[in-house]
């Protein structure tokens, strides 16, 4: 039987890793490293909790930082991946980052699957940073977006993929969430009806 | 000429609407698969499943 335990502070999952949790993984370890705080969130939470389905992409907010601490961070990235949007630090630092956009990590040779890396531009976002929950997976520790507002975001985007993404956290977590905190997001979101229809 | 087929476009959204609710479906009983099954087990399905599309196989 599969054993998901949220009990604690901590979200424990044992699973076999694959490709995308590797990738998680190992560019969470850089941030970690480098005291960076950052939160993965979308369609990799879903993926990381059981969703069969690929991604070309992980999405992870990572907290607004100096030029300077980002410089270490870059030299320590490109060890192992390379920027497959951004020509040289500055470039990804000040065009893209400082201008609200992401810039793109893949490993060496690669273009895709890829981290999409990219500060906090909206209040939403922020708040996410600093509510994120640790996952205990295998030995290993990454943090993700609450499950809940997970559920409720994918209704905004609502593809068919989101859908599916929403419907099977809901049911995966059904019992263990914070109900409210649900009900929060989604009279905010305007999507109950989404919810009730599709997600329920 | 062969004949061609008449499209009725109400007809297929109907149809859409249906395979989605029919994926939901899915997605449900996969998740009460998933909860009885061995993390063992299921991840390792997940497993083949996401490895073999990132290397472009179908």
């Amino acid at each position: 039987m599969m054993k998901l335990d949220i009990s604690g502070k901590e979200i424990k999952l044992k699973k076999e890793l694959n490709d995308l949790d590797k990738l998680a993984l190992d560019f969470t370890k850089i941030l970690d490293l480098n005291r960076v705080r950052y939160v993965l969130v979308s369609g990799y939470v879903s993926i990381l909790f059981g969703r069969s389905r690929s991604s070309e992409d992980i999405d992870i907010i990572v907290e607004k930082i100096s030029m300077k601490k980002f410089a270490g961070l870059w030299k320590h990235i490109l060890r192992k991946f390379e920027c497959i949007n951004a020509v040289s630090m500055h470039d990804a630092y000040e065009r893209h980052l400082m201008a609200g956009s992401a810039v793109r990590f893949a490993r060496k040779g690669k273009f895709i699957p890829n981290i999409e890396f990219k500060f906090p531009k909206i209040d939403l976002e922020n708040w996410v940073l600093d509510n994120r929950k640790v996952v205990a997976l295998n030995r290993y520790r990454i943090k993700i977006s609450p499950i809940e507002l997970q559920i409720a975001y994918k209704l905004i985007l609502s593809t068919g993929k989101d859908i599916e993404d929403a419907r099977h956290l809901y049911k995966l977590f059904k019992g263990m969430i914070d109900e409210g905190l649900l009900k929060y997001f989604l009279e905010k979101f305007d999507k109950e009806d989404a919810f009730n229809r599709y997600v329920e | 000429m062969k004949r061609l087929p008449k499209i009725n476009l109400k007809e297929l959204e109907k149809a859409k609407e249906e395979n989605f609710r029919e994926r939901l479906e899915f997605i449900d009983m996969y998740v009460d698969w998933m909860k009885r099954t061995s993390d063992i087990k299921w991840s390792s399905g997940e497993k083949s499943a996401i490895n073999r599309k990132s290397i472009g196989k179908t």
